[in-house]
């Protein structure tokens, strides 16, 4: 009786591998490293300002500044942590010359993809600090379209007429990508 | 009280009692001997690395700076996996899924066979186009007899984003079944 009993398993058990078959696992880890990313350019490299004396029919007047002079797009590639952001600052690498103030408007990008930030609006450059301009950059990119990116206008502005004086300095503003 | 409690101390009492005892014995190790058996004489199935990581990192980057990130990832063709111990020329199937440690529900993950490996003997059907692997079983591709260092090459599709910087992890279990 134990031994038909026996029997009866054992064919049951060869039955059942033959009807379901022999089977076997592996596992293969798949990882996706995905890195910090910050690229930064701006479209435009050189700007020109001038301040020039007002036309002879109104003499007296003050002297003629450039405003909003086109700078360009700041475009950019962001990859962060989830919940971390970036910013972008501008400083200058000299002094503006004395009687003038350079003022630079950023407007936030449009289009493009992911959190690109919002805009500081117009700010007053200065060589002494970097001054946050796009704040709030998660991961995304401006794109690379004509218009494309954070639109740059800059503008002269005289502070003190009584100290212009002749010059021609050029200024290097340097815009960096940065952790917030 | 519980009417079932007395039912069931007398059914182990029963077990354990001779010649029950014995009886039972014999059944396990009969069983031991079929399983053990069973495992070593069984199909097998191998892959070659452990671990395949897939980096995104600035060489992503599709352009100047704006630009997107690549939405496409290949692996390098250097996956295998390998069929042995298949018995009298079996038929065999082989599934994927994924088990996902830390995933993002942004990313798409597939695979497909490369190439044929080689066989002794042996054939080997479907698997050539990317397969998308997902959380449960979906059949991979088919063969017959044993075949070794046959080649896939895995696929990840970033469906949306934005993404964040992290290491993502899922494991793909490859099970091989005979039929």
């Amino acid at each position: 009786m134990k031994t038909r009993l026996l029997i009866f398993i054992a064919v049951l058990m060869l039955l059942g591998v033959t009807i379901l078959g022999a089977s076997d696992s592996v596992t293969q880890n798949i990882i996706i490293n995905v890195k910090d990313i910050a690229v930064l350019n701006v479209t435009v490299g050189s700007v020109t300002l001038e301040v020039n004396a007002p036309v002879k029919a109104n003499a007296g007047d003050s002297p003629v500044v450039s405003t909003s002079v086109d700078g360009g797009y700041l475009r950019y590639t962001s990859i962060v942590e989830s919940g971390k952001t970036r910013k972008i600052t501008a400083q200058l690498d000299t002094d503006v010359p004395t009687g003038l103030a350079l003022k630079l408007s950023v407007t936030a990008p449009s289009g493009g993809t992911g959190t690109l930030g919002s805009s500081a609006g117009e700010i007053t450059l200065s060589k002494d600090t970097a001054q946050d301009i796009i704040t709030g950059i998660s991961s995304g990119w401006t794109g690379t379209e004509t218009t494309s990116g954070a639109k740059l206008t800059y503008s002269l502005e005289i502070t003190d007429g009584s100290e212009l004086n002749i010059t021609n300095p050029t200024i290097t503003i340097t815009f960096t990508l940065t952790e917030a | 009280m519980n009417s079932k409690a007395p039912v069931a101390l007398y059914c182990i009492r029963r077990l354990i009692k001779p010649p029950f005892s014995l009886h039972f014995i014999r059944i396990f190790v009969f069983s031991l001997i079929f399983l053990v058996t069973t495992q070593f004489f069984g199909i097998n199935l191998t892959r070659s690395p452990r671990r395949i990581v897939i980096k995104i990192n600035i060489g992503s980057v599709t352009g100047d700076a704006g630009s997107p990130i690549k939405q496409e990832y290949i692996t390098d063709d250097d996956i295998t996996l390998s069929i042995d111990d298949v018995s009298n020329r079996q038929k065999w199937k082989i599934t994927a899924r994924r088990i996902d440690v830390n995933w993002s529900g942004n990313f798409a993950l597939f695979v497909k066979r490369i190439n044929n490996g080689t066989a002794n003997p042996g054939k080997i059907n479907g698997g050539e186009a990317f397969l998308e692997i997902e959380p449960f079983d979906r059949d991979f591709f088919t063969g017959k007899g044993n075949i070794y260092d046959i080649g896939i090459q895995y696929k990840l599709f970033i469906t949306n984003f934005p993404i964040y910087t992290d290491r993502y992890k899922t494991k793909v279990v490859f099970t091989v079944t005979e039929y």
